[in-house]
């Protein structure tokens, strides 16, 4: 199934493209379900579905739409991911927290999208699967210090459980607010730009 | 078959399901060593079994008919064609040839399923798991067709939409020219998929077997989209020069996507077509269908991405002065830190390289900070090797191994064994070829003196090194880098599962360090030829 819709009464302020990556099989495709459809479905149906899909969400009273893009099926093909970095607003590092060897892969994915993107690309770090607990390979800590050393937000979660999905989302989209606005600030607009559109064109 | 046989839409599925019921090994009539007696009395017992079992199924069958109708195309659009749609077509495909159903009209063929024992080797339990399986594999297969119409429909965004309004309305004085690289051929792909490639997989709802077929043929066909990837970056460059132009006419068209967005779909479709069909070779063999050619279908998907990926980065490569096109396929390339060495000295310290190696050549470059020129990256050249080979792996990957082995003289204890990479000198006109102590996995060498050395039997299948010790000073050896000859793979390609005999040949070809094999070789080798100590680079 594909979903395409952007289920808001009113047109979003702004338009963040987010990226996923990471090693196959971390969850990638299931957190953008959980996120954009408030779904779970394991097994076939989870398999390639999206390109990507757009949740509207509000933080801070100013309404954002996420544009999520799924890179399943692309993590061995590096050059080809590193296309997509260069016109995202953020990118979501994930790993399963049960498998060590997709988590000694962020530095990575980290190396792809600094090669590729610009400085100013907001990087959240995102562990999946805390629902399994008792699989744990990588602790909590570890992620943390990765997290700290390369300036990246770091959450645990679970697609399946829905356990922190929403929260490390709001919290993507409230670093590209900022963001955003830190960039607004030094900016002198000339021509008041209509809503929605990110950047002021023309 | 069910009477739908005569109807106009099913004729096709049902025959080709016909045809498979036929041609599927497990229905083939084994010979049957029983007494004809006791034969007989056995075909009709398991002709009543059949019969109940048979009602029982259909029953059970037609429900499942209806429902997996449901289930599986509720999310088709409304323009999927009748046939699609044909509940018999339907009924015709969910029966698969293990499912023990409608023997068809013929009645001898009738007597012919009847009188195959293998079938009965199916419990029913089996046969339920296998049929869930194949509903899995059709699942995938819908999804398959359910994105490529999506797929086409995004496509038709850029050729009807973009190239259609630039064509009509005209295009800024300053883009004239460049614009053919922002599209690349992305009509070509488009008129492929929209006019062949969407129908010929609709059509393998009803011919499931028909989809490996249908990728393994157009192999070459997808090489468009390794043309696309390697266009893809300098089109990006020139749709960013033109944001206003295109941001207008994206609002002009109603768009909800950026041409960018849309541009980039190609791109990400032609690595989805590996995952889906690597999801659908999964149920489909364990539904029990044979799925040698599916696994074909799935390296073909998986290669020309792989391509896209490295043409992508060969595109990027600056400065080289020779003809890339010349030095055979590029067969690996990544990121390595290197450093330079001389008889074992570290010459330099470790720097990082991007390190393409082709067929007959390896190429060190440097990956150039964005941050100075242009943001489009790439890498520059910085240095190249020569390679040949003896022996070309499955992946491609072709090597010479040429060893020089020397013993150094020891006390009591015994002797000390070098080994080196490395050669004698080269074979007097001959400038390929060289003359060495030891190779690994091929040579040629005199009958005689071949059997002046001797195989050692108790190392009849782990014994490269000891045959060339036992030879050495007596056994000349040459290698040719131009001489090359195709070897197993010790590299796990990670889409292809290891056959049963390729298992089999790992078990005694590497057998575990602690094992009775190698013990004996090492304990072999060591007391045979009185060495104390073993070194090699």
């Amino acid at each position: 199934m594909v979903l395409r819709e952007e289920g808001s009464p009113s047109p979003p302020d702004r338009l963040f493209k987010i990226i996923t990556v990471g090693n196959s099989s971390v969850g990638k495709t299931s957190i953008l379900k959980r996120f954009c459809d408030e779904s779970f479905r394991p097994g076939t149906s989870a398999t390639v579905g999206i390109d990507y899909s757009v949740k509207t969400i509000t933080v801070d009273k100013s309404q954002m739409a996420l544009q999520m893009w799924d890179t399943a099926g692309q993590e061995r093909y590096r050059s080809i991911t590193k296309q997509f970095f260069r016109k995202a607003d953020g990118v979501i590092i994930m790993f399963d927290i049960t498998d060590m060897s997709s988590f000694t892969s962020v530095r990575q994915w980290l190396t792809s999208i600094n090669e590729a993107a610009g400085d100013d690309i907001a990087i959240m770090l995102l562990g999946n699967k805390t629902d399994k607990e008792e699989e744990r390979q990588v602790q909590t800590n570890m992620g943390e210090r990765l997290a700290k050393d390369c300036q990246m937000t770091f959450f645990e979660c679970s697609a399946f459980s829905g356990h922190n999905v929403l929260e490390s989302m709001i919290h993507m989209a409230r670093i590209l607010k900022e963001q955003e606005d830190r960039e607004k600030e030094k900016t002198v607009t000339l021509v008041s730009s209509p809503s929605g559109k990110k950047r002021p064109c023309c | 078959m069910t009477p739908s046989v005569t109807s106009g839409t099913s004729r096709s599925c049902s025959v080709n399901s016909l045809k498979k019921w036929l041609s599927t090994p497990i229905r083939k009539l084994s010979a049957d060593t029983r007494p004809g007696s006791q034969k007989e009395e056995w075909v009709k017992q398991e002709e009543r079994q059949n019969e109940e079992e048979e009602q029982r199924l259909s029953q059970r069958h037609e429900q499942a008919a209806i429902l997996s109708a449901d289930t599986m195309f509720k999310d088709l659009s409304p323009e999927a064609s009748p046939s699609q749609q044909s509940p018999s077509c339907i009924r015709d495909f969910l029966q698969g040839p293990d499912s023990g159903l409608d023997p068809g009209p013929d009645p001898s063929l009738h007597k012919l399923r009847m009188e195959d024992p293998s079938n009965q080797r199916l419990s029913l339990a089996e046969t339920e798991d296998r049929e869930a399986e194949y509903d899995k594999s059709l699942f995938v297969l819908t999804e398959l067709i359910d994105t490529e119409r999506l797929y086409v429909e995004d496509l038709g965004l850029i050729v009807e939409g973009y190239m259609t309004a630039m064509t009509r309305q005209g295009i800024p004085e300053e883009m004239k020219g460049k614009d053919r690289i922002i599209f690349g051929n992305i009509h070509q792909i488009y008129d492929w998929h929209k006019d062949y490639f969407l129908g010929e997989l609709e059509k393998c709802v009803c011919d499931p077997d028909a989809l490996a077929k249908l990728f393994i043929k157009h192999e070459r066909r997808l090489h468009m989209y390794v043309v696309y990837c390697q266009n893809k970056p300098k089109s990006e460059h020139i749709v960013s020069e033109f944001d206003c132009f295109f941001e207008d006419l994206r609002q002009q068209l109603g768009h909800r996507l950026q041409l960018n967005d849309l541009l980039i779909k190609p791109v990400q479709r032609i690595m989805k077509y590996q995952l889906l069909l690597k999801d659908f070779l999964k149920h489909y063999s364990k539904a029990g269908r044979n799925v040698e050619e599916l696994q074909r279908a799935v390296e073909v998907t998986c290669f020309v991405p792989k391509r896209c990926n490295d043409m992508m980065n060969v595109g990027r490569l600056q400065g080289f002065e020779g003809k890339i096109t010349a030095q055979g396929k590029l067969l690996q390339q990544d990121t390595f830190s290197v450093t330079e060495e001389q008889q074992g000295l570290v010459l330099s310290r470790s720097r990082e390289r991007r390190v393409f190696l082709f067929e007959q050549l390896v190429i060190f470059s440097e990956a150039i900070d964005k941050k100075k020129g242009l943001s489009i990256g790439g890498y520059t050249f910085k240095n190249s090797i020569k390679v040949g080979g003896a022996v070309r792996e499955a992946t491609g990957y072709t090597a010479t191994y040429r060893q020089t082995i020397s013993i150094e003289a020891g006390e009591g204890e015994g002797d000390c064994l070098h080994m080196r990479r490395g050669y004698h000198h080269v074979i007097q006109g001959f400038p390929n070829c060289v003359v060495t102590d030891g190779v690994i996995n091929f040579f040629l060498a005199r009958t005689e003196k071949v059997q002046q050395v001797g195989f050692d039997p108790r190392l009849a299948r782990v014994a490269h090194l000891e045959f060339f010790i036992d030879g050495l000073g007596a056994l000349h050896v040459g290698s040719c880098d131009d001489v090359i000859v195709n070897h197993a793979t010790k590299i796990r390609l990670p889409w292809i599962s290891q056959s049963e005999s390729d298992k089999t040949y790992a078990k005694f070809r590497y057998p575990p360090a602690a094992s009775d094999a190698t013990q004996t070789k090492n304990g072999l080798l060591f007391f045979k030829n009185r060495f104390q100590c073993l070194t090699h680079n």
